[in-house]
């Protein structure tokens, strides 16, 4: 299972498009759990099978990514504390490494280029799932923590799991300001969003009163003061805590409690039916597209509640072979949102960054994300980045130019080798450039009225220059076949 | 809701774009145009301006009820002083104050072109603030979000004759298209207006354009609309010169998201290109911890919103007759403070109405008062004054509206006189 599949090798005789025939699922498939279509990831997936594939990414702890880690050697503030990350952000001078730029950078880099593709689909999803705005102040210095000590080890892990490490997450603490919530004087924001958002859902069956209760529980939860070599740790400060009885989701809780009253409430919110709805939902619809049928939101949450909401159970039943087809993407196609399109795009034409190793040359595309709308890590609310083809379908120009910008090699540091994307196209000629274009993007399902298009494009030009190509590649990317997987 | 703290952040942040490319320009080029009305339609209707104070801005700080006494036993330690003390209220009228950081609000309200409707907003409970913005942007309180098929600003676009051409009636200035306007005909998010070009090689540009539009005739909605607006938009944007603006009455706007937003809303208005409805939003009001009222974040977030507002006051006020402003947040904050020198999420709250025709320098309100046995669930403002209603009378006033039933389905208006 070694086998080669970064989108930076150069083609190899098996990667022939001319006269291939795709299969739509495995395209489905690899759009949906992967940064975006590549002829050389669609080539790998072919060779393991659907189901083949999609458990070697689910056993992402043996794909081996060392490469890539290793060129994370020089940022230097990925793996410090929050100490040290107070430190190094409060004496920054201008050519410092910046905490946000290589957060930021990192996770862009793993997106693109990591074989653990799966794994980075799910780290996206947790990460706007357990929202934290990295301009909020005091996050700024703990997200990198987050990301690390939260997000990433738990990704693949269970529910339960990651909401009771998000609860313990100075990043969160800060965020929500459960730092600050203290017997008498208790402070409802995180008691309130972490089942409205993080569990049951708005709809779920909770009160006013329960907003009150569970702030009560979770009251003397905080971290160690910034003064501290410790900084950042979780610490329950017994002293701040509510320990009268308490009453939640119609469930006693027993006075005295201390810090269980807390582990009580995370762990009836993670297993509660409703979570199970919401938030099996919620992953359903990120990884298969807008409108589950109720059968398979159902199913999905039975093996939320009898594995204790074990992610990687949840998306072979989301992605079960016959699932997928019932769901029928290609009549019921997602929106790619800004994050993912730029990924499948730089995927797709194997455009490279200049000194990966240099989170600074990488800034440069953090400005493309969020002139898009989706800088990561910088959406301000709780809610996360939407979900939702309301949300991203009326924001098109940013797309636009961008396309235009890369293909024309015009944004720094990302380049675009116009010799490795002509040999790509197998010297297509200008009668079959438009499908060449649309196997290279699209493993060939771009729509035919969108195909037809791209082929009035290329033939409106005497001549098919290099310049004529990277624009029509731009052009073919703008299309509403490639916004759509 | 953006806070870059550090310099190297700044270095390459949005906001740093933006500003360099309005200094990069000082020296001015093309001015848009000045002349207003007309627009094509022929009809006397104000183009509407709709900030979005996102995150439920704490009414009864920015307009403090210091004459209920009530207010300072629910609020011990953060409330705005009475008139005369120290960071004390400025006084307006007897009853009221504004809060000294948003004393430039002071400019419109005292020339009476800017009201205060307090215990104003949504009458729906929710205090989810996600929840209580959608059902506010669909307008549709107290009732299923089905009763609504988009915004309720959307469905006032699309049930009157537009001003200009019909391609672009609107825009919000922000990445993504707000609920508000969810299902509006020729309105797209336009960020910068400066910068929302067709990208590429010019040579090939009419070509990719005319391609773009076939390509998208056939693809879904909302994205159908969105592609075809943003061509149109495209080309009446690129006529006007954002960049070389000059500003007038002396306003000077924020360098702040908002007040770039603003200024670029009052070249596009001034330019007459038959724009009907204007979109901005603020974020970052959400002060459960310290709510910062004299030299925190409260104070900050109204400083930079009133600066702005004003200077967009004195930029329109040559032709205030012809824009009305409605200022909004989801919901208020809760009476009491918490333990943390917050406030929790509450109900009611304060909106704001400015332009010529508004009958201004005054709150108006039917106060409910702030006694525990007076407050909404025990613990908040109550709403006295319908949101729907002060939108529905500019609606029909200001803005031609005749199907107010339409906008905001199973609501019967009571007119609050926000309009002269």
């Amino acid at each position: 299972m070694a086998a080669s599949h970064t989108v930076t090798s150069t083609t190899k005789a098996g990667l022939a498009i001319t006269g291939k025939h795709f299969d739509r699922s495995l395209v489905a498939l690899v759009n949906r759990i992967t940064g975006g279509f590549t002829l050389e990831e669609y080539e790998f997936a072919s060779s393991l099978g659907y189901e083949g594939y999609l458990e070697y990414q689910l056993d992402h702890e043996n794909i081996d990514d060392s490469e890539l880690d290793a060129s994370f050697a020089h940022f230097s503030t990925l793996p410090m504390g929050a100490a040290l990350l107070k430190q190094t952000i409060k004496d920054l001078q201008p050519n410092d490494p910046n905490p946000i730029l290589e957060l930021q950078a990192h996770a862009t880099m793993r997106a693109l280029y990591s074989k653990r593709q799966l794994y980075e689909r799910m780290v996206e999803f947790w990460t706007y799932h357990f929202n934290i705005d990295i301009h909020d102040k005091s996050c700024r210095m703990l997200k990198s923590s987050d990301d690390r000590d939260v997000i990433r080890p738990n990704a693949m892990a269970t529910f339960a799991d990651l909401l009771s490490a998000s609860a313990h997450s100075a990043a969160m603490m800060y965020y929500l300001d459960n730092y600050n919530n203290k017997v008498g004087a208790p402070q409802e924001n995180y008691g309130r969003e972490i089942m409205e958002l993080h569990s049951l859902g708005v709809t779920g069956p909770y009160t006013e009163q329960d907003v009150k209760e569970v702030s009560r529980c979770l009251t003397g939860w905080s971290l160690v003061h910034p003064n501290s070599p410790n900084f950042g740790d979780f610490l329950y400060i017994d002293a701040n805590h509510d320990q009268g009885e308490k009453t939640v989701l119609g469930v006693t809780i027993p006075a005295g409690g201390g810090k269980t009253d807390g582990d009580t409430v995370l762990q009836m919110l993670a297993t509660h039916e409703s979570t199970a709805q919401f938030v099996g939902g919620k992953l359903t619809r990120w990884l298969l597209g807008y409108e589950p049928s109720q059968t398979l939101l159902n199913k999905v949450a039975q093996v939320f509640l009898n594995t204790g909401g074990d992610v990687k159970s949840l998306i072979r039943v989301i992605l079960k072979p016959a699932n997928l087809e019932a769901f029928d993407p290609w009549s019921n196609p997602k929106m790619r949102r800004p994050f993912q399109f730029t990924t499948a795009l730089i995927r797709a034409v194997g455009a490279q960054i200049d000194d990966q190793g240099d989170p600074e040359n990488q800034s440069f595309l953090q400005i493309e994300l969020d002139k898009m709308g989706m800088e990561p890590f910088g959406w301000g609310p709780p809610t996360g980045y939407p979900d939702s083809l309301a949300a991203w379908g009326s924001s098109l120009r940013g797309r636009w130019s961008f396309a235009s910008r890369l293909m024309a090699n015009e944004i720094l540091h990302v380049s675009v080798s116009p010799a490795q994307v002509i040999r790509r196209l197998e010297k297509a000629s200008k009668g079959d450039m438009a499908s060449k274009v649309s196997a290279l993007l699209t493993g060939g399902t771009m729509s035919f009225h969108d195909e037809s298009v791209l082929r009035s494009y290329f033939g409106s030009f005497p001549e098919i220059t290099w310049p004529i190509i990277a624009e029509g590649i731009a052009f073919a990317s703008t299309s509403p076949s490639f916004q759509f997987y | 809701m953006k806070n870059p703290g550090c310099a190297e952040w700044q270095q390459w942040s949005r906001r740093k774009f933006l500003q360099r490319s309005f200094q990069a320009t000082a020296a001015a080029g093309l001015l848009p145009k000045v002349a207003m009305g007309g627009g094509g339609g022929g009809e006397d209707r104000d183009v509407f301006v709709h900030i979005f104070l996102r995150g439920a801005m704490d009414g009864l700080t920015t307009v403090v009820p210091y004459g209920d006494p009530e207010l300072y036993l629910a609020r011990p330690t953060v409330a705005v002083p009475e008139p005369g003390q120290t960071n004390g209220a400025i006084d307006l009228d007897g009853f009221f104050g504004l809060s000294p950081a948003a004393s430039p609000l002071m400019t419109p309200y005292n020339n009476g072109h800017l009201a205060f409707v307090h215990a104003s907003g949504s009458p729906d409970p929710s205090r989810s603030h996600f929840d209580a913005m959608t059902i506010m942007e669909f307008g549709v309180p107290n009732q299923s979000l089905a009763n609504a098929d988009g915004g309720w600003l959307a469905r006032h676009i699309n049930s009157v004759a537009p001003l200009g051409p019909g391609a672009f009636r609107g825009c919000a200035v922000m990445d993504l298209l707000p609920e508000t306007f969810a299902g509006a005909q020729g309105v797209v998010p336009v960020p910068d207006m400066a910068n929302f070009n067709f990208p590429g090689y010019s040579g090939t540009a009419e070509l990719r354009k005319a391609l773009t539009a076939q390509m998208y005739e056939e693809a879904i909605e909302p994205v159908r609309s969105a592609a075809l607006g943003s061509l149109a938009t495209i080309e009446i944007l690129k006529t006007i010169d954002f960049d070389g603006y000059a500003p007038t009455g002396g306003a000077a706007y924020p360098d702040s998201e908002l007040g770039h937003g603003l200024r670029q809303t009052a070249a596009l208005i001034k330019a007459d290109v038959g724009v009907e409805a204007v979109m901005l939003e603020k974020g970052g009001w959400d002060l459960h911890n310290e709510l910062g009222i004299v030299d925190g974040d409260m104070a900050a977030l109204l400083d930079d919103f009133s600066k702005s507002l004003e200077a967009f006051y004195l930029d329109m006020l040559g032709d205030i007759g012809k824009i009305t402003v409605v200022v909004v947040s989801e919901f208020g904050r809760r009476v009491a403070e918490n333990g943390s020198l917050g406030a929790d999420h509450g109900h009611g709250n304060a909106m704001m109405v400015l332009g010529g025709s508004v009958a201004g320098g005054q709150v108006i309100a039917d106060w409910p008062g702030l006694a525990p046995a007076n407050l909404f669930n025990g613990d908040d403002l109550e709403v006295t004054i319908d949101y729907r209603s002060v939108l529905a009378e500019i609606l029909e006033k200001r803005m031609g509206n005749t199907d107010l039933a339409n906008v905001f389905p199973n609501f019967t208006p009571v007119f609050p006189g926000v309009i002269v």
